[in-house]
């Protein structure tokens, strides 16, 4: 399928909350564009951070031990690596929120992301538990969730190990992270283990078809278009994309059952591709019996609250989760 | 954004995160964003708490490079920027130590942009009105039209340069170099990098746009014997030079090619050739060169070796001078060929 036929139009959009504008053109002028030719560069760039720029304090000022375990990986697939954060201070076994970066599927790495949580690791709260899966297009579907979902298992095998109560395992992850945290969600339920407690679902990339208002509105704007998320998905998925042979951990838009799952944050901003099928699997959630909290940001571009996080809509977005989270972990 | 705007910052030179911080506020204008956010907008860019005395609504906001909103009063002991238009209002940066280098800037443009949010009204910004000013492509009827809002009438001094340090009331951005326009004919600032052209009438505020650029790569870096301010208007036939030859012609010249070669072991050599051909007398160039004047002498019966041609003398006087000319051609267009930054998407 030509690119003309899988976006015959470009619908409307609303429009760029105004304090957001500034952050999202000093972002496109300096991010490449996501094309095969910009892979390498892209992971290099979110691999090393930008050149000069202080890393993230992961063990903030000494509050959190850093620690990393190869695991075995799904059955006959390499071992994978998970980045472990835990309180430095001893105390009862915690609860751990289960972390699948972001990246579209093609970048990114275990430490992307998990900044936001740190804070909960810090005061005592939590485990952060962050999986290295393997990327696409080199590694296609179902690696990624498979590796997610081998991660997990190990987590809950072997809680009492890194200080975690398994009866307390949250999942958490934004943009293809969110996506691979619903797949990995929907594979703890189908095979029965382990249970989770909650899925954080940040503007997550659910939906590979490119049937919704919103993922054909965005061209050549804003973060994360569809000719990007075409890439993405068909880096995932191949000549399947878009077809019938997609699996629903893959693409949890298309899991036709959604009963079971887990207690549900999700969130999106009004602006971005991911919009509509975030709507849409709030809903079905929620029809299927799942209590859900549903958020959409004005004016919210993709990644906005990550990307300008000073701005009133990021404050508002980053309040709402982050005591969502606290909540979760209180139990 | 706190974070990205400081990634960002690291990485860029200190040019390009000033036409960062202009873009940033301009964009806000723009956008008709609120002052609160033109508030934040300076906490984040200078990763410092800022705050805004709002006199006209007896109000205090502060916030912190993260966006949180903070209470409490004034700090008085921060330095003051004053809101134009507004009298008794008022930004600060609540900055420990010393100041950042965009510091200053960052109030300046933030201050700007609350005038321009509080008129009220959708017209484009300053800097926006500059642009269209100097587009060549902008019609006839809106550059009129930006001009007249402006307040432009006479003849303007167009200013152009890679610094940010270029302070002036109507200033905007033009790829990646700032333009200012000065009403009438000032003297510009020093301290800078600049290429400078005067428009008899505003509205040839283009063709200025262009004379400037071609003035600007025959600029020297600021602190040098060279001068880093160039008018146009003062390189009569030089300037043909600079607009027919591209830096790469200039660079592919023989004599330029041996300036080069020379000067990697050498650093002196295009400086001991300006002091001499700028200078009546061999003893003022030693002056202005900083070395006694039989240095200067060895330094040039060593040159006139290398080079194959006495620069000071006749011909070669004049060889030598056309040769410094297209070395600074050669090298005038660091900054302005990467004026046009294509967009990638995100």
């Amino acid at each position: 399928m030509t690119s003309d036929q899988i976006f015959p139009d470009t619908p409307t959009r609303p429009p760029f909350d105004a304090e957001l504008t500034p952050v999202l053109e000093m972002v496109r002028q300096h991010l490449p564009a996501f094309t095969e030719e910009n892979l390498a560069e892209m992971r290099q760039q979110t691999d090393e951070g930008f050149p000069g720029m202080e890393p993230v304090d992961l063990t903030v000022g000494g509050a959190v031990r850093v620690e990393e375990r190869q695991v075995p990986g799904p059955e006959g697939a390499p071992d994978i690596t998970l980045l472990i954060l835990s309180p430095a201070v001893e105390g009862p076994a915690r609860p751990a929120i289960y972390h699948t970066h972001g990246g579209g599927m093609i970048i990114g790495n275990r430490r992307l992301g998990v900044e936001p949580f740190l804070s909960q690791v810090a005061d005592g709260n939590a485990v952060v538990v962050s999986v290295e899966y393997r990327l696409a297009p080199e590694h296609p579907d179902p690696a990624p969730v498979e590796d997610c979902y081998a991660g997990l298992v190990w987590t809950a095998k072997n809680a009492a190990e890194i200080g975690v109560d398994p009866e307390r395992i949250l999942i958490a992850g934004a943009s293809a992270g969110g996506g691979l945290a619903a797949g990995t969600a929907l594979l703890a339920r189908d095979r029965a283990f382990p249970k989770l407690t909650h899925q954080i679902l940040i503007c997550p990339m659910l939906d590979d078809r490119f049937e919704t208002h919103s993922s054909r509105m965005l061209d050549d704007e804003g973060v994360w278009d569809r000719g990007a998320n075409l890439f993405g998905w068909t880096a995932l998925l191949g000549d399947r994309r878009g077809g019938p042979d997609v699996s629903p951990y893959a693409a949890p838009a298309r899991a036709e059952d959604l009963t079971g799952l887990p207690r549900t944050y999700i969130d999106t901003g009004s602006a971005e591709t991911f919009r509509d099928e975030t709507l849409s699997y709030a809903r079905r959630l929620s029809e299927a019996g799942v209590s859900v909290d549903l958020h959409m940001w004005g004016g919210g571009f993709h990644g906005f609250d990550m990307m300008a996080g000073h701005a009133a809509v990021s404050r508002a977005s980053i309040a709402t989760r982050d005591e969502f989270v606290r909540r979760a972990l209180e139990g | 954004m706190r974070d990205l705007i400081g990634k960002l910052e690291v990485v860029d030179d200190d040019t390009a995160s000033a036409l960062r911080v202009i873009d940033h506020f301009d964009r806000l204008v723009d956008e008709r964003a609120s002052t609160a956010a033109v508030v934040r907008a300076a906490a984040a860019l200078a990763g410092s708490t800022a705050g805004l005395h709002d006199a006209a609504r007896a109000v205090v906001k502060r916030f912190t490079p993260d966006g949180r909103t903070l209470t409490g009063k004034d700090a008085g002991e921060w330095r003051h920027e004053p809101v134009p238009g507004q009298p008794g209002s008022w930004l600060w940066l609540e900055r420990a130590g010393d100041d950042g280098p965009l510091d200053a800037l960052i109030l300046e443009r933030a201050a700007r942009a609350l005038q321009a949010l509080s008129t009220g009204s959708s017209d484009p910004s300053t800097s926006g009105l500059v642009r269209i000013a100097c587009d060549p492509d902008a019609t006839d009827a809106d550059r009129r039209d930006a001009v007249a809002r402006l307040g432009l009438t006479g003849p303007v001094t167009l200013v152009l340069s890679t610094s940010a340090n270029l302070r002036a009331t109507l200033v905007s951005s033009v790829g990646d170099l700032v333009v200012a326009l000065l009403p009438g004919t000032p003297t510009i600032p020093d301290g800078i990098r600049a290429g400078a052209a005067v428009a008899p009438d505003p509205l040839r505020l283009p063709t200025a746009l262009e004379q400037a650029r071609t003035a600007l790569r025959l600029a020297a870096d600021v602190g040098g014997l060279a001068p880093a301010v160039v008018c146009y208007d003062d390189l009569g036939a030089l300037a043909v030079i600079a607009e027919r030859i591209s830096a790469d012609e200039a660079a592919a010249v023989g004599d330029v090619r041996r300036l080069e070669e020379l000067l990697a072991g050498h650093p002196w050599v295009v400086d001991t050739l300006h002091a001499v051909l700028d200078q009546p007398s061999l003893r003022q160039s030693a002056a202005l060169l900083h070395v006694h004047h039989s240095t200067l002498q060895e330094r040039l019966t060593w040159l006139s070796g290398q080079l194959g041609y006495a620069p000071m003398k006749g011909r070669g006087r004049q060889r030598a001078a056309v040769a410094v000319l297209l070395w600074r051609v050669a090298h005038g267009t660091g900054q302005e060929a990467a004026t046009q930054n294509g967009r990638p998407r995100g």
